[in-house]
């Protein structure tokens, strides 16, 4: 999770070309002075604005590096910015809200993972141990935790394709997202990476693929887009709402993560379904368990 | 739940719970609420009517009988008071006076009103003699009638069942007598005819025959000794005979040494007119002499000394003509044959009285056999002699305790306290039940949710209950419900609806409350 400094000369594949460089910034490394497209508010610290008029241009054989810098972040721009009462609304942390006890709960969490992870990032998967028991409603909290420090960036990949909702919750409003992506080689990462309306909050969603005999996760195409989100940037934190843990996708994506994190229903599972959830993920990766929705 | 939850958290989840799940508990507490409030119009009053019967034994008659005759004790249960009240005879009685009978009622109906009847009937017996009797109906008039009827049924029909209880023990002891009145006789009789067929073997007989036995056995002692010195005379007799024919020759032989010696003497004294003592043949005869004398000494030495004769002596020997040899012997022979007769006279008795021991020992048995079975018949005779004088006893004692019971002294049953007219009826008031109504309201529901959350329901609600499952290292926190505008827009729209709910079912209660309160009066 250190910082990667890709050599120039590497070469990565097509799809995974990134287009959306800014090229404002680091002359120094001599990036290609022609620009591949015009957009003018994109900063380096995107891999896409899912704003029209973003085309790919595959093939350029663009040099990748991964940046952090504060500058980078805050030249990040969004489309729109969730109020506070939006964001009330939606039950979004955010640090204007009046009920604190929950966002210092949170924050708490984000400073315990920080530790375990030596302040690197990190991928951690968010699932619950019985469906609908809140992982998505917990994993994009966090995610907003995490995106609160101004130092770092947070990314949120909708996994649950049973129920994504994250879309939905943050209206982001996007023709395509991970399955199609994961589907169909044309798509380019920039295409999936969407404006949360949160700060510093990136979503990528589950996308309207709906071919659900497909085997998403298990791809080369996953494990290697895993690694170029995880690599990109050294601050980005990566946020997986994943379905719950009886899914297998649930397995899959906790090999793809560093971390997992169990959220556990209010009088909705027995001890043994935890034990059991412990198993599944593999103890070494669980790092937390959450008892959500208390009334 | 690996551990059971401590009772203040459980509390805290209790509440929690009812909280969360507060339409299914407004939704409890109205239907049951209402429920309760139907109940109360809808359930009939009960009325209860009480009296007591005291059972008093206290008169002068009592103390007086005691030993003699036994005043019947009644027997106070509360199932023989019911069997008393509801037997066969004295419901026809109890129903009419209810005024039950009014409407034609079936076998079966009538079966079954008296079946409720007799629930609603309470006895307890409140000490030693005192009864109490309680009975619920519905109706206060009838609730005080039929306890009335009860208690003068109950007062009326002991009275007469123990009169008849009396009569029917002096009936049972007068039969045991006549009973035991014949087998007496048939004793006796069996007595008579078993005497009559072993007369030898009447009482005493068998001392008689012992003595007679003793007496046969000690004379054949006698005899057996008599013989025994029949013998041995017989035998020194013949030994003396025997030992006479010796003595005879012995004397013949001593005769004969004598005669020598007054040859000798003879030839001796010649020889000395002639010569000396010393001459040769003097001293041979001299010898001679004196050999010869030994010789008789010898003789006479061997002669029994108790020969029983005279004829040891010189003189008796030549003596009177009775003591001779031949005469003694004689004597002697005569004395022998005695002898001999007597023991065979003897032995010849001594057979019979053998025989007739034997006659007296089979006798003897016999008469032990007919004694042991006389003893048997005495016995059952004395047995039954007794239990007839006791039954003869006991017979008097119930003919005065009949008496005394026709007399109506003895045990007496009397109302002690007379039955009531129930004014307020018993059991649950309807102001308790306004008062209950809700509160089963409420706490049912909660109490269904504490059932729930101890003891059936094991899903995790506390922290320390993933803590407990929790790998080492593995954090632990917990999210509380975040609640957005909207909804808490909704749950307070919720919280006024059942506000609104509890209030209406309130004012139910008031409403019923204040009908029945203006109906009463």
């Amino acid at each position: 999770m250190s910082k990667i400094e890709e050599t120039p000369e590497k070469v990565i594949e097509d799809d995974m070309l990134d287009d959306s460089l800014d090229f404002e910034l680091d002359d120094d490394i001599g990036a290609d002075p022609e620009p591949q497209r015009v957009v003018p508010t994109i900063s380096s610290h995107d891999e896409s604005v899912a704003s029209s008029g973003a085309t790919a241009t595959p093939g350029t054989g663009l040099q990748l590096r991964s940046t952090s810098s504060s500058g980078d972040i805050a030249k990040m721009e969004y489309k729109r910015c969730l109020t506070a009462d939006e964001l009330d609304a939606k039950r979004i942390i955010h640090p204007d809200m009046k009920s604190r006890e929950a966002f210092n709960t949170f924050r708490e969490l984000r400073t315990k993972l920080l530790k375990i992870s030596q302040g690197d990032n990190f991928i951690i998967m968010v699932s619950s141990v019985v469906p609908k028991g809140g992982a998505s409603f917990f994993s994009l909290n966090l995610a907003s935790a995490f995106a609160f420090d101004e130092s770092k960036t947070a990314l949120l990949i909708e996994c649950n394709l049973r129920n994504p909702c994250q879309h939905d919750v943050l209206e982001v409003d996007s023709d395509v997202g991970l399955r199609d992506y994961l589907a169909d080689a044309v798509v380019d990462l920039e295409e999936i990476i969407c404006d949360s309306g949160i700060e510093r909050l990136r979503l990528c969603p589950a996308g309207r693929n709906r071919e659900v005999f497909k085997e998403f996760f298990t791809t080369d195409r996953m494990r290697e887009f895993i690694e170029l989100v995880r690599r990109r940037y050294s601050d980005r934190f990566v946020f997986i709402d994943a379905p719950s843990v009886d899914d297998t996708d649930a397995q899959i994506l906790a090999e793809l993560s560093d971390y997992v994190l169990l959220v556990v229903p209010y009088g909705g599972v027995e001890e043994t379904q935890i034990t059991d959830a412990i198993d599944v993920m593999g103890e070494e990766k669980v790092v937390g368990i959450v008892l959500n929705n208390i009334p | 739940m690996a551990q059971p939850i401590p009772m203040d958290q459980l509390i805290k989840l209790v509440f929690k719970e009812v909280a969360v799940r507060r339409t299914m508990v407004t939704v409890i507490f109205v239907i049951v609420s209402l429920l309760v409030l139907g109940a109360g119009f809808v359930l009939p009053k009960k009325y209860t009517a009480s009296t007591t019967i005291a059972a008093n034994n206290s008169n002068i008659i009592a103390p007086l009988m005691e030993g003699a005759a036994v005043p019947t004790e009644m027997d106070v249960s509360e199932e023989a008071v019911i069997e008393v009240v509801f037997s066969r005879r004295l419901r026809d009685q109890l129903l009419e006076y209810g005024g039950w009978l009014d409407e034609d009622l079936s076998q079966i109906d009538r079966e079954r009103l008296l079946e409720s009847i007799k629930d609603r009937t309470i006895i307890t017996k409140e000490s030693a003699n005192l009864i109490k009797i309680k009975y619920v109906d519905s109706d206060p008039v009838r609730s005080f009638k039929v306890t009335q009827k009860l208690a003068t049924l109950y007062v009326a029909e002991s009275g007469q069942s123990k009169r008849e209880e009396s009569q029917e023990a002096y009936d049972f002891i007068d039969k045991q007598v006549k009973a035991y009145e014949a087998k007496l006789k048939e004793a006796e009789r069996k007595m008579s005819a078993f005497k009559a067929k072993n007369e030898d073997a009447l009482p005493g007989t068998g001392d008689s025959i012992g003595s007679r036995i003793e007496n046969l056995k000690l004379s054949i002692e006698k005899m057996d000794q008599e013989v025994k010195e029949a013998k041995i005379r017989k035998k020194s007799l013949e030994k003396q005979l025997s030992g006479e024919v010796k003595v005879t020759a012995s004397f013949l032989k001593e005769n004969q040494y004598r005669g020598r010696i007054s040859e000798l003497q003879g030839q001796l004294d010649a020889l000395r007119l002639s010569y000396h003592d010393t001459y040769p043949d003097i001293v041979r005869i001299k010898k001679q002499i004196a050999d010869l004398e030994g010789s008789i000494e010898g003789e006479v030495g061997q002669r029994d000394p108790n020969a029983g004769s005279a004829a040891n002596n010189d003189m008796g020997f030549m003596g009177d003509g009775g003591a001779t040899p031949a005469n003694l012997s004689q004597q002697m022979r005569g004395q022998l044959s005695e002898t001999k007769t007597l023991i065979a006279t003897l032995n010849g008795r001594k057979e019979q009285a053998r025989k007739s021991l034997a006659r007296e020992r089979d006798r003897a048995g016999r008469v032990r056999l007919v004694e042991s079975k006389i003893d048997e018949l005495v016995r059952d005779y004395e047995v039954n002699k007794e239990l007839y004088k006791d039954l003869l006893q006991r017979r008097e004692m119930a003919r005065i305790s009949m008496h005394l019971d026709i007399e109506k002294q003895g045990l007496k049953f009397s109302v002690q306290e007379p039955a009531a007219l129930p004014l307020v009826p018993t059991g649950l008031r309807f102001l308790h039940i306004l008062m209950l109504g809700p509160l089963i309201g409420l706490v049912l529901p909660i109490a269904i949710i504490y059932v729930l959350l101890a003891f059936l329901d094991s899903r995790i609600r506390l922290e320390a209950g993933v803590t407990f499952v929790a790998p080492k290292g593995v954090m632990v926190s917990t999210i509380k419900h975040m609640i957005s505008p909207q909804e808490q827009r909704s749950h307070r729209r919720g919280s006024w609806l059942i506000a609104f709910v509890v209030m209406l079912v309130l004012m139910a209660y008031v409403v019923a409350g204040g009908l029945k309160f203006m109906q009463v009066i």
